[in-house]
């Protein structure tokens, strides 16, 4: 039984809408029953113990777990009304609506420039001028213009981690995304960097639904919306979600025990 | 760290606890020295509401550097609030109890006109039984006990207001300062009531985590209440032992009511939450 309190409820045919959702790893049960609405345009935050399934989860919503033999699901999973499991569905189409941010950031082994352009490319912007203000926008939105707007053929590797994380944001941003999803993003950067990279997700945020997996509770607690707890709680046995709802709610009173126990440092 | 901050937490809520008990005590000695005229021992409650004030200071600071330095969640959270917010009703009450030692020491001498002296003593035995179930329900957790308390109060607002009819009575050659100064007593009773029932409400928050007040939840059967209960941390169970004892030093009160006060006809109202105040010192 999940625990739903002031949980999001999207109007028909819109955002993410879970319903029953099943995931295996082959012969493996990784995750049941998960039930849930995404809150549009807004933060929500997956956490849980390592192997509870969060980022499991987070790689369904735009099928990345397809890149793996064997795996299959059952339930439903909407992208605005449309089952993103439907036979027909183009899984390159939906990673661009759906963009990825992982815990390493993985720049292109090419310049700045060509890094955010990659993927107006693909989609077949070839106009000098259009793709200039595509790069300068998107870099723009990532809060990584200032300190790399006079270097643009510098290549994406030789930036700081920070930098290169945002250098990745930048370049997801560049096919205009309407969902951000992020694999915890700020654990392999800074202090500095995570500051940065907080801010930024506050400001897209009103623009476009964003999913983060963290360990870090607190960082859960700043930056997030909405919070879903996930849980295996038995070895073997597949993981599913305990507690979803207002994340502010979620850490002063949880209604699920397993949540309290989670957050206030028991087990995990 | 876990462990640290539970042992911490179960230490501050015994000690929540301990602090509740030593001023419902100093409460009745304030009273004794009040119907007694005994001003040695009013003098005692005095010093002895400065300690309590002490000690709630000190227990909210150990609230605060928690909170800074251990990052507490949920039922931890809560926990820490309701200790400080209890602690400011604690320090309210403090503060009343230590006025009616001072009304002891400026009354004594005085002849309080007749009838007043017993009507006070029925008015603070209605204020013990307060104060008693607000600690039995902050002990056992008790949501149901706690949505008595606005139920135990309402005696103690009619029987305020009958002292006004009393006083009103009083005949030209009756000491009227004296009179006086038990009436004051007698809002000092009235207001540690109503602190108390607030720190029943605090409860509500602590118990359920959501910000409703015991009126609101008048009306819910015991399976209701129950439902409304978040998940329950250990920080609210933990070190129980010590929290009983710590409570079992309240001198007991019967819950029967010792009189059978008539609703007033005239007098202020009650529930205004303007502080009194002696000059303190």
């Amino acid at each position: 039984m999940t625990a739903y309190r002031d949980a999001p409820k999207n109007e028909p045919k819109q955002g993410i809408h879970v319903k029953d959702f099943d995931f295996w790893y082959g012969e493996f049960h990784a995750l049941t029953g998960v039930t849930l609405d995404l809150a549009q345009n807004k933060i929500t935050s997956f956490i849980g113990p390592s192997g509870c399934g969060k980022s499991t989860f987070l790689r369904c919503i735009n099928r990345m777990n397809d890149l793996i033999d064997g795996t299959h699901t059952s339930g439903l999973m909407e992208l605005d009304g449309s089952d993103i499991y439907a036979e027909g569905v183009d899984p390159v189409d939906l990673r661009r609506r759906v963009g990825m941010i992982f815990q390493q950031p993985n720049p292109f082994p090419k310049s700045i420039y060509e890094n955010v352009a990659f993927g107006p490319r693909l989609q077949g912007v070839t106009a000098k001028s259009d793709l200039d203000a595509i790069v300068e926008e998107s870099l723009k939105r990532a809060n990584l213009w200032k300190e790399v707007s006079n270097q643009l053929n510098k290549n994406g590797l030789a930036l700081s981690g920070g930098q290169q994380q945002r250098l990745c944001i930048a370049r997801v941003l560049a096919v205009q995304p309407d969902v951000l999803l992020m694999d915890e993003p700020c654990s392999a950067i800074d202090p500095t960097s995570v500051q940065k990279v907080e801010d930024l997700m506050a400001e897209l945020a009103p623009e476009m639904t964003i999913i983060i997996v963290t360990h870090n509770m607190q960082q859960a607690a700043r930056i997030s919306d909405y919070m879903a707890f996930f849980l295996q709680e038995h070895a073997g046995e597949p993981a599913t979600l305990v507690e979803y709802g207002v994340t502010g709610e979620i850490f002063s009173a949880p209604q699920d025990q397993r949540t309290e126990d989670y957050i206030t440092g028991r087990f995990g | 760290m876990r462990e640290q901050l539970d042992r911490e937490l179960a230490s501050l809520r015994q000690d929540l606890v301990k602090i509740y008990a030593e001023l419902d005590l100093q409460l009745h000695e304030a009273m004794e020295s009040l119907i007694h005229e005994d001003k040695e021992k009013a003098k005692k409650v005095r010093r002895a509401t400065h300690k309590i004030d002490q000690e709630s200071m000190k227990l909210e600071e150990r609230a605060y550097n928690l909170i800074v330095l251990q990052n507490p969640y949920a039922s931890d959270l809560r926990l820490l609030q309701f200790i400080i917010y209890v602690n400011f009703n604690i320090q309210r009450m403090s503060n009343h109890v230590r006025n009616i030692a001072k009304t002891t020491e400026r009354a004594a001498g005085h002849k309080v006109p007749g009838g007043m002296c017993d009507l006070l003593a029925s008015l603070a035995h209605l204020v013990y039984r307060v104060l008693g179930e607000t600690v039995r329900a902050i002990v056992e957790n008790d949501l149901s006990t706690a949505t008595n308390l606005p139920e135990l109060d309402e005696p103690v607002d009619e029987l305020y207001r009958t002292f006004f009819k009393t006083f009103s009575k009083l005949k030209t050659n009756d000491d009227i300062e004296a009179a006086s100064r038990v009436m004051m007593a007698a809002r000092m009773l009235e207001r540690i009531s109503d602190n108390s029932v607030e720190v029943g409400n605090r409860l509500v928050f602590l118990l359920t985590g959501r910000r409703e007040t015991l009126d609101d939840l008048q009306e819910l059967e015991p399976e209701e209440l129950d439902d409304m209960q978040a998940a329950q941390g250990l920080a609210l169970t933990m070190g129980q032992k010590e929290v009983v004892k710590a409570a079992n030093q309240i001198p007991e009160v019967e819950l029967a009511s010792p009189t059978s006060p008539r609703p007033a006809t005239s007098g202020p109202d009650a529930e205004d939450d303007d502080e009194d105040d002696y000059d303190d010192e």
